[in-house]
């Protein structure tokens, strides 16, 4: 149950480890994320030096591992000589890659040697004390505060959820809530805040985006977001929620005509949890959470919820 | 072009990538969503190939790029193995060595451009989603996001909202270079 806060779990003092592809594809992911650590008096750091990770380029196979690790050891630095040691990451990737090379720089290896001989030249000290976390893990270990400031709530709102691989399947062991064939971090949140969580069959397959297959092979992408969505309308949900922005570009911009084909004639909206969380805490749906940029129009949930102003 | 071998540094294919502990069950392909789709493709047979060393009939070959990096076949099989960690470290040698994939390597330049004009790999025109993908109304949505981008304090051509300081990317570069990736 959603009231049972994840060990080592921590809820303050976080720097926000920034996504491209958020920052990219829908940049109201982002700023909804600093709206909710705000409207919580959550402490946080938003800091500017911060680089990418270089995760999806790692995922896609374009970029060896070694600068990967460099510039980790960069980014991982950064927070520890911060004051703001628990890193939070935006992206699912990002939380898997930095914990990646972490695991690497704590160890001992020739990559690691080379990494940090590159930081030296760079004229950088290497410094390690962090914790790394998703912001989904931040917003379930602060609950009680989101409930505390919430304008809205969930209740009779049917949704069901999809975590991103990069966060259950790789440190698999590590998911805050449930399992990794069945992570429940999302649902913990969603279901504190009111929601009925449903599941469907299909839950733990991948959202389709396969970072280059998108563009490159969309037949894998029409085909698991086809094989996703038969699952998910057998749910008939309100709502779709996700914890990444990949995830939520391929089953927001996929799922018109991939609905269509299914001949189901009902949208799911489909929001990130960082998204939900900014509008349920007051944030305005448009200027904060961006909802323009999504495919699938969001108004349909927000009128459910009572959130007023909408277009 | 260069002979294919595996990156001895590259860790994805030392002791934790189970290319030595890998027995054959096959609960990776079952596993797959990319073996469910493409004919041929089999996490389970490139273990296989890798364990016995055909580096090269495996870099020269299109199932590499099928993978979608799910990890599903990581977090199931019961030997603690990554075949798709595996595949990472195969499509970087691949890169180097297989003339007949100049669109991944134009992947490859457009990033390399981005980290070091930018400190981003993903940038907002880097992922452009083909038009049949999207439905009339999701089209017309997607086509007036960089207004919406705006709207929202963000700027066309970053992904930050606030960039990084330039003597911040100057570090960035310095560690790109000596690495030996620019």
């Amino acid at each position: 149950m959603y009231a049972t806060v994840p060990k080592d779990m921590p809820k303050d003092d976080y720097y926000l480890l920034k996504s491209c592809q958020a920052g990219s594809w829908y940049p109201g992911i982002e700023k909804s994320l600093r709206y909710v650590l705000s409207t919580i008096d959550a402490n946080f750091l938003d800091d500017p030096k911060q680089s990418s990770c270089i995760g999806c380029a790692n995922h896609i196979g374009v970029t060896p591992f070694l600068p990967i690790v460099a510039l980790n050891a960069r980014n991982i630095s950064l927070a520890s000589l911060s004051g703001k040691r628990n890193v939070v990451c935006n992206c699912p990737t990002c939380y898997s890659n930095l914990k990646d090379c972490k695991n690497i720089l704590d160890g001992s290896s020739a990559m690691r040697d080379r990494a940090l001989k590159a930081m030296e030249k760079a004229g950088l000290e290497y410094n390690d004390s962090i914790t790394i976390t998703h912001v989904s893990e931040a917003y379930l270990a602060n609950l009680d505060r989101i409930k505390a400031k919430a304008k809205y709530s969930l209740k009779g709102i049917r949704a069901v959820t999809h975590h991103g691989c990069h966060y259950a399947k790789i440190y698999y062991r590590d998911v805050a809530s449930g399992n990794f064939e069945r992570p429940t971090v999302i649902d913990d949140v969603l279901s504190g805040l009111g929601a009925e969580v449903v599941d469907y069959p299909e839950r733990s397959l991948c959202c389709g985006l396969g970072f280059h297959h998108i563009m490159l092979s969309p037949d894998y992408t029409r085909a698991v977001t086809r094989r996703k969505y038969s699952g998910i309308i057998e749910a008939d949900p309100d709502l779709l929620v996700t914890m990444c922005a990949g995830c939520t570009l391929s089953l927001d911009m996929c799922q018109e005509k991939v609905l269509q084909e299914l001949g189901h004639k009902k949208d799911i909206p489909v929001v990130n949890i960082s998204e939900l969380m900014a509008i349920l805490l007051g944030a305005d749906p448009y200027l904060v959470a961006g909802i323009d940029l999504h495919g699938v129009p969001v108004e349909p949930l927000l009128e459910k919820i009572g959130v007023e102003g909408t277009r | 072009m260069v002979p294919p071998e595996l990156d001895p540094i590259d860790e994805r294919v030392g002791p934790q990538s189970g290319l030595n502990r890998c027995m054959q069950c096959g609960k990776c392909t079952a596993s797959c969503p990319a073996a469910f789709i493409f004919e041929g493709f089999s996490p389970r047979d490139i273990m296989l190939r890798a364990m016995k060393g055909e580096i090269e009939s495996l870099v020269m070959g299109e199932e590499l790029w099928q993978c979608a990096q799910c990890l599903s076949c990581a977090a199931r099989c019961p030997r603690d193995c990554s075949p798709a960690g595996v595949i990472q470290a195969l499509r970087i040698v691949a890169l180097r060595s297989n003339p007949n994939i100049d669109h991944m390597r134009m992947i490859e330049d457009g990033v390399k451009v981005n980290l070091m004009k930018t400190g981003q790999t993903i940038l907002p025109d880097t992922l452009v989603l083909p038009n049949d993908l999207l439905g009339p109304r999701t089209r017309k949505r997607y086509k007036a996001s960089a207004k919406h981008r705006r709207e929202l304090g963000y700027r066309a051509e970053d992904s930050r909202r606030v960039e990084i300081p330039e003597e911040d990317l100057e570090k960035i570069r310095i560690l790109l270079r000596e690495t030996d990736y620019c």
